[in-house]
């Protein structure tokens, strides 16, 4: 008897054996256009199981992963890659006749080129080829045509709003972005407004120090420069956040410059928004970068400026009046930039 | 004989058969939605719409995914307010992508509007020849959304934007000026996304080949996902978010599903009522079944629930107090949306096709619905509001007096704004009444902007009347040596040739 | 081997005609399992050969007995073909998935749906690769009651139904192509 029990088994761990899968390697890349494509996530899924991830892409785009041969009543096998700010790609892969394993991508995987955030850029540490100290610290490129503005990180004092305050300044160069494309778009008459861009630096910056910011803005060759802060406080029982926030425009013409505006408002700790401290501002912001590229532009005119450039600018600054109520914090300033115009108008 | 009345019925056949496609009323016509009936269908109708506008895919740098879901929802909530004016239409300019690009010469129209906003609107509505574009950007907002529309006016397409007034005297004399604002950027609306999608929808049956078992619900976002179920049309389902054009909704207790949002119906979120006295809300969306109770209405009503009830009339079920019950559509004074930007563009619908009354309705509602709203939108519909009084006024003198009082409210809005006073200007000197004020409304333009064309122009028509004698057309009871010097000055400070 | 597994669909004869009979039953709001109505037909199969047999012992006339033997020889491969579809679920599990490839028309835009015996829709998931043009059907087979076919439409595209055969059920792949107004397909 018992050489027929060593018989069976032997059969059956045989058959155990047998039945053991065989992994099957799985190779492919992962591009956008002819970039190859890190740190995207690589995952499968066989019908409607739950997808298992499989690790991530390597620096070079590529990666190689390790499968089940696929079953009996399954011809293919889902492969799934996900990166951040794109959409998610799927690729299908066939079952090898033979082996059961699936066949690995032909071609690379294509990621969606989708949309970058308009207006902004990573901030983060890189600095330009060339570039001092002032670029490292601030995490930001100076800009070249100065048509960008800069955003410095909103500080939430008091504890508490860390997360809210992270996704606000995650959020606000987007929507800042927006109001001032927004603002200028909507002027009438106005053909074209060059595309300002709104960046991040990564020093705060307090309301108070206005000199700092003048110090950045002119180093980074800034349109202008958001600053803003606020404090965490009990009000009735509740908590509310002191919000201020200012805008500073940097050119200046001759002995004019812009004036800085320091709009305050008191908000419900849990509606700290980003879209809360834009409608703070409300058209404010767009107004002044209307206003600082008109500076800008006088700026930089010949001695003998093109009266062209001068009707431009004016007819810009007539559309920009045409917004404004009596009461508008920024109608002394226009005006005034009407006047500078009219004296450099010659003839009617 | 009897091959006589043969011919005519032949003739009366052909000529019908020749007419042209009847024009659709407003509602439905940019919607064909039946399998591979589409395209043919909104081809032949757009065509002889006089009125139309084109709602754009919401510009969404955060890829929220929900920039198509908005400009169909704000689709159908336009279709929803204007469904009962004829000869107007709105068209999804999603459906029509590959038009639109060939028309832009195979540019990308998301990529254009995301880059130049307005300028970008207003482009793709003269390829489309529509008098607005409608679209607008979604913005990720901390844990929320920042959903803001906005409204391009086409002022190429015919002179809908110009307010012209005919002398009161003689009538060949046309005085004109434009509305100003055609680019308006409307008030941004903040919330979660669950709140966004969170109101009540009613199901309804948009294949030819209709719905036997009942309008199908998919497992997921896509008609290529299994059907999970079906609901019976006219059934009332409750929204928790939205796909590009599917409505996730709850489904049996536990489970999600997905409706495409053509086989919904759009219903207003609130209704408001003015002053109605022994309204009775009734058992069910029909005017003979029982009445629950007999209430006043008067302000804002959330609506729990809504149908179609007899003639396609929308019926609403309200709260007041503790007695719910549903009432008729009809006495409903103003119906808001999840935009209220809606009552604006349908103000704008019905002042363009020259239902004056509704336009001056609905142009009211919004301003009470949008305090909010900018200086510079509000200024606008106060000027459109003005329009409307003077082209739909019943007596001259009531809709001027009005219409004065309208555009006095656009200067306090916009005191900087040429345009306000070049209206101004034309109300007074139309009516007949107004000549020294009229000057003066044009010297304040002409000093604001002295290059301002409409200004020019009324300035230079007023100059050509005192040339050949001819003010007193505008001013028989006034002091018409005066304004004659007035106007010499003028022409001395401002005209140019 | 492969003219073998399309030559074996010819066997498909009876399972079609109890499909028809499913289809009008299902009409009048009788719906019958597909397993349960073969068994009926088969069933009958079974008696109608027996009794021919039976009849045919006993015929002296030789032309009538060879009609007998035909009807009962017809009725037996009716049998054997239910029989032996039976055995061939069970022996070889139909594919889950069902894997092709579309073209003239791009897959995004592509609606493709499983069709059950009578032309309706069969619950089923869809996945698409874009990048080679390939889908896969995801669906749950039932005992004895395979999907006819597959349709396939996109817009500005007349709908194409492509009839699945054994070979494609059990995971062979099929290719759809469609003719489409204004595409250089």
């Amino acid at each position: 008897m018992r050489p027929l029990w060593a018989v069976a088994a032997a059969v059956l761990l045989l058959l155990a054996a047998g039945r053991a899968s065989a992994a099957c390697p799985v190779t492919g890349e992962v591009k956008l256009g002819d970039l190859p494509i890190a740190d995207a996530d690589i995952a499968t899924v066989l019908g409607g199981a739950d997808p298992v991830s499989r690790g991530h892409s390597g620096a070079d785009g590529r990666f190689a992963i390790t499968v089940d041969p696929l079953p009996r009543d399954m011809q293919v096998l889902k492969l799934v890659v996900t990166k951040p700010g794109h959409a998610p790609v799927l690729r299908l892969l066939l079952k090898a006749a033979g082996s059961g394993c699936p066949l690995s991508p032909q071609e690379p995987v294509a990621l969606d080129p989708g949309l970058p955030p308009a207006g902004t850029t990573a901030s983060g540490g890189t600095t330009a080829t060339g570039a001092g100290d002032t670029e490292t610290k601030l995490c930001a490129k100076r800009s070249s045509l100065g048509l960008t503005v800069f955003i410095a990180p909103y500080r939430i004092y008091g504890g508490g709003a860390d997360q809210a305050a992270e996704r606000l300044n995650r959020d606000l160069p987007e929507i800042v972005h927006h109001r001032i494309l927004a603002f200028e778009s909507s002027l009438a008459g106005v053909t074209s407004f060059p595309d300002v861009s709104v960046e991040t630096i990564c020093l705060p910056l307090t309301a108070a120090q206005g000199e700092r910011a003048q110090e950045v803005g002119h180093n980074l060759n800034a349109l202008g420069v958001i600053a803003g802060e606020g404090e965490l406080r009990d009000s009735q029982g509740k908590t509310v956040i002191d919000l201020v926030s200012v805008f500073r425009a940097m050119p200046a013409y001759k002995s004019y410059a812009g004036v800085p505006l320091s709009i305050e408002d008191t908000i419900p700790s849990d509606s700290l928004r980003p879209s809360r401290i834009a409608e703070q501002m409300r058209d404010i912001w767009g107004k002044q970068i209307v206003l600082a590229y008109a500076l800008q532009q006088l700026a930089s005119l010949p001695a003998t400026p093109d009266q062209a450039e001068i009707g431009k600018l004016t007819a810009l600054m007539v559309s920009l009046r045409k917004t404004m109520t009596a009461d508008d914090p920024l109608l002394g300033q226009v005006e005034q930039v009407q006047a500078l115009l009219s004296d450099l108008k010659t003839g009617p | 004989m009897a091959k006589r009345p043969l011919i005519p019925a032949l003739l009366l056949a052909a000529v019908f058969l020749a007419m042209p496609w009847r024009p659709a009323p407003a509602g439905e016509i940019a919607n064909c939605f039946s399998q591979g009936l589409q395209g043919s269908c909104t081809e032949r109708v757009l065509e002889n719409v006089q009125f139309k506008a084109v709602v754009l895919q919401f510009v969404d740098p955060a890829k929220t995914d929900l920039g198509e879901s908005f400009s169909r929802l704000m689709w159908r909530e336009i279709l929803d307010n204007i469904s009962n004016l004829a000869n107007a239409g709105v068209i999804l300019a999603y459906d029509r992508q590959g038009e639109i690009q060939r028309a832009l010469g195979d540019k990308d129209y998301r990529l254009f509007l995301e880059s130049e906003y307005h300028a970008a609107a207003e482009a793709i509505a003269q390829q489309l020849k529509t008098q607005m574009s409608v679209w607008g950007a979604v913005i990720a907002d901390g844990d929320g959304l920042l959903v803001q529309p906005f409204l391009t006016l086409e002022t190429g397409q015919g002179p809908w934007t110009t307010l012209t007034m005919h002398s009161g005297a003689i009538h060949d004399l046309a005085l004109g000026a434009r509305i100003a604002g055609n680019r308006l950027n409307l008030q941004p609306l903040t919330a979660s996304r669950q709140h966004l999608f969170d109101r009540p929808f009613v199901t309804r049956c948009s294949l030819s080949a209709g719905c036997p078992k009942g309008v199908p619900l998919r497992a997921g976002a896509s008609n290529d996902s299994p059907v999970a179920g079906y609901v019976p049309v006219g059934s009332s389902i409750q929204a928790i978010d939205m796909q590009r054009e599917w409505i996730k909704l709850r489904w049996q207790t536990d489970k999600t599903a997905y409706v495409n949002i053509y086989h919904l119906e759009m219903f207003p979120l609130r209704v408001t009522f003015s002053n109605r006295r022994d309204v009775a809300l009734r058992a069910s969306a029909k005017s003979g079944s029982s009445q629950v109770a007999k209430v006043n209405l008067d302000g804002d009503y959330e609506v729990l629930d809504a149908a179609r009830g007899a003639g396609a009339e929308p019926w609403y079920r309200i709260r007041q107090g503790s007695a719910t019950g549903w009432v008729a559509g009809r006495l409903v004074a103003r119906r808001s949306y999840i935009f209220p930007a809606v009552n604006l563009i349908g103000g704008l619908f019905r002042y363009g096709r020259g239902d004056y009354k509704g336009a001056t309705e609905a142009l009211q509602a919004y301003l009470a619905e949008a305090p909010e709203e900018s200086n510079v939108t509000r200024a606008a519909v106060y000027q459109f509001l003005a329009a409307s009084r003077i082209a739909g006024g019943k007596s001259i003198d009531r809709g001027v007096k009005a219409a004065l009082a309208d555009l006095d409210r656009s200067a306090e809005l916009t005191p900087f704004d040429p345009a306000v006073y070049n209206l101004r200007a034309v109300v007074q000197l139309g009516s007949g009444h107004g000549l020294m004020q009229g000057l003066k409304d044009i010297e304040r333009s002409l000093d604001l902007d002295p290059s301002d064309a409409d200004a020019q122009r009324l300035l230079a028509t007023m100059v050509d009347l005192s040339n050949r004698h001819g003010l007193e057309v505008l001013g028989i009871d006034q002091d018409l040596q005066a304004a004659a010097r007035y106007i010499d000055a003028l022409r001395e400070k401002y005209l140019r040739s | 081997m492969e003219p073998l597994k399309d030559s074996l669909d010819i066997l498909g004869w009876p399972t079609q005609a109890v499909n028809a009979l499913r289809a009008a039953l299902s009409d009048v709001n009788i719906p019958l399992p597909a397993w349960f109505a073969q068994a009926v037909v088969l069933a009958g199969f079974a008696l109608v050969a027996w009794y021919f047999f039976h009849w045919a012992r006993g015929e002296d006339k030789k032309l009538v007995r060879m009609g007998q033997l035909l009807v009962g020889i017809a009725a037996t491969i009716g049998a054997a073909a239910i029989l032996f579809s039976w055995g061939d679920g069970l022996m070889n599990q139909p594919s889950r998935q069902l894997v092709g490839a579309l073209q003239g028309a791009p897959l995004d835009a592509a609606q493709i749906d499983l069709l059950d015996y009578k032309g309706d829709l069969l619950g089923s998931a869809v996945d698409k690769d874009p990048q080679t043009g390939t889908f896969v059907i995801n669906y749950d087979p039932e005992f004895a009651d395979p999907p006819s076919a597959v349709a396939v439409s996109a817009p500005n595209c007349p709908e194409r139904r492509l009839k699945l055969h054994r070979a494609q059920l059990q995971g062979a792949r099929f290719s759809v192509i469609l003719t489409c107004a204004g595409t250089g397909s």
